[in-house]
């Protein structure tokens, strides 16, 4: 088990010019992390993260795509990971933060907390699928999941680190957050 | 590669007083096949034929409830996997007919017909997972797949079928639903 803010320590040291799009929890912590032009925030359209994520790879096959969704987040919007596996964006590097609970919605808990999300992502068609539950390990492996051809899946097993939760949606809200990103772009 | 309504030939063959939910194309060809009142016709609310399965399943655990689902079908509600395989049912078994489009809906293509259903299920949890690609395979094993403790998921790979009338109307029919309802009153 990892703290989803060490794991996204360790990410923010990796990441230069790519497209990051954290949903919900993963939002908040990243914004603290690592705030940024570039950084999409996707929240309010439950479960899209990884469908915009998927039309931003589609979009800009020039930029890589970092989608920083949640186990919660995937659930409500399941069949994306067959409409990924077939588009293959090659530029697009999926990771699930998977702490079995809807966190921003409450916490309470996903129906099931041992789903195999790897596999059902290398099911659904991903060509790279890992999983992750060891931060040396992630350390470790994470430059080469990043630089992997796309669709590349990733189940980050996280617990809530000291970072969270600050729940802000007032400053996601911001649409000059938007502008900038889109201007950046 | 089958054909559907072989399958569903040698499926009723084996169907007592199994609650049977099928949908869209299945339900026009296994209407054709077997009419009989514990059928329970999925038809609207698309994709949700699995999630009405599970309700049934639950509510029911005394009845065995067969889901004939359809690939275009389940991709509209692809979570449900994940919650049957929690809820576990143990009287629901849940085929799936992968024939690559979106039959009943003009047949479009799903987004990848190289999909791994079986995959999923058994990702997302369900106790048992098969997979039919051979009429005399499937012949062989759906006795066996139907005692299984569920929830059981079998990928049925079957090619488009032949044109097939979708009389709505008929299968929507308010009659169906009183029947089957007055035929679950009766048996519980």
């Amino acid at each position: 088990m990892m703290k989803r803010d060490d794991c996204f320590r360790v990410l923010a040291r990796h990441v230069t010019d790519e497209i990051v799009i954290p949903v919900y929890s993963s939002a908040f912590d990243w914004l603290e992390l690592a705030p940024r032009t570039l950084n999409y925030y996707s929240f309010g359209a439950m479960g899209l993260g990884s469908s915009c994520g998927l039309g931003l790879a589609l979009g800009r096959p020039d930029k890589r795509v970092i989608v920083l969704d949640g186990d919660g987040s995937l659930l409500m919007n399941l069949g994306a990971l067959v409409t990924i596996g077939a588009a293959a964006p090659k530029n697009l590097v999926h990771f699930v933060c998977r702490n079995g609970s809807y966190e921003a919605n409450g916490g309470h808990p996903i129906p099931k907390v041992d789903v195999d999300f790897a596999g059902l992502a290398r099911a659904a068609g991903y060509p790279h699928c890992h999983a992750f539950s060891e931060l040396a390990d992630f350390e470790a492996k994470l430059p080469q999941v990043l630089e992997q051809q796309g669709p590349v899946f990733a189940s980050l097993d996280i617990e809530k680190g000291a970072l969270s939760p600050k729940i802000d949606y007032r400053r996601l809200d911001d649409p000059k957050l938007r502008q900038d990103f889109r201007g950046a772009l | 590669m089958m054909k559907r309504d072989e399958c569903f030939k040698i499926l009723a063959r084996h169907v007592a007083d199994e609650i049977v939910l099928a949908t869209y194309s299945s339900a026009v060809e296994w209407n054709d096949l077997n009419p009989r009142v514990l059928n329970y016709f999925s038809i609207g609310a698309m994709g949700l034929a699995s999630s009405h399965g599970l309700g049934l399943a639950l509510a029911r655990p005394d009845k065995r409830i067969v889901v004939l689902d359809g690939d275009g079908s389940l991709l509209m509600n692809l979570g449900s996997l994940v919650t049957i395989a929690a809820a576990a049912p143990k009287n629901l078994v849940h085929f799936v007919c992968n024939n690559g489009c979106y039959e009943a809906n003009g047949g479009h293509p799903i987004p990848n017909p190289k999909v791994d259903f079986t995959g999923l299920a058994r990702s997302a949890g369900y106790a048992q997972c098969h997979d039919f690609s051979e009429l005399r395979s499937f012949e062989q094993q759906v006795g066996h797949v139907l005692a299984q403790d569920g929830p059981v998921f079998a990928t049925l790979h079957i090619e488009k079928s032949r044109p097939l009338k979708y009389e709505y109307r008929d299968l929507y029919a308010a009659s169906r639903r009183a029947a089957i309802k007055a035929a679950l009153q009766q048996a519980s």
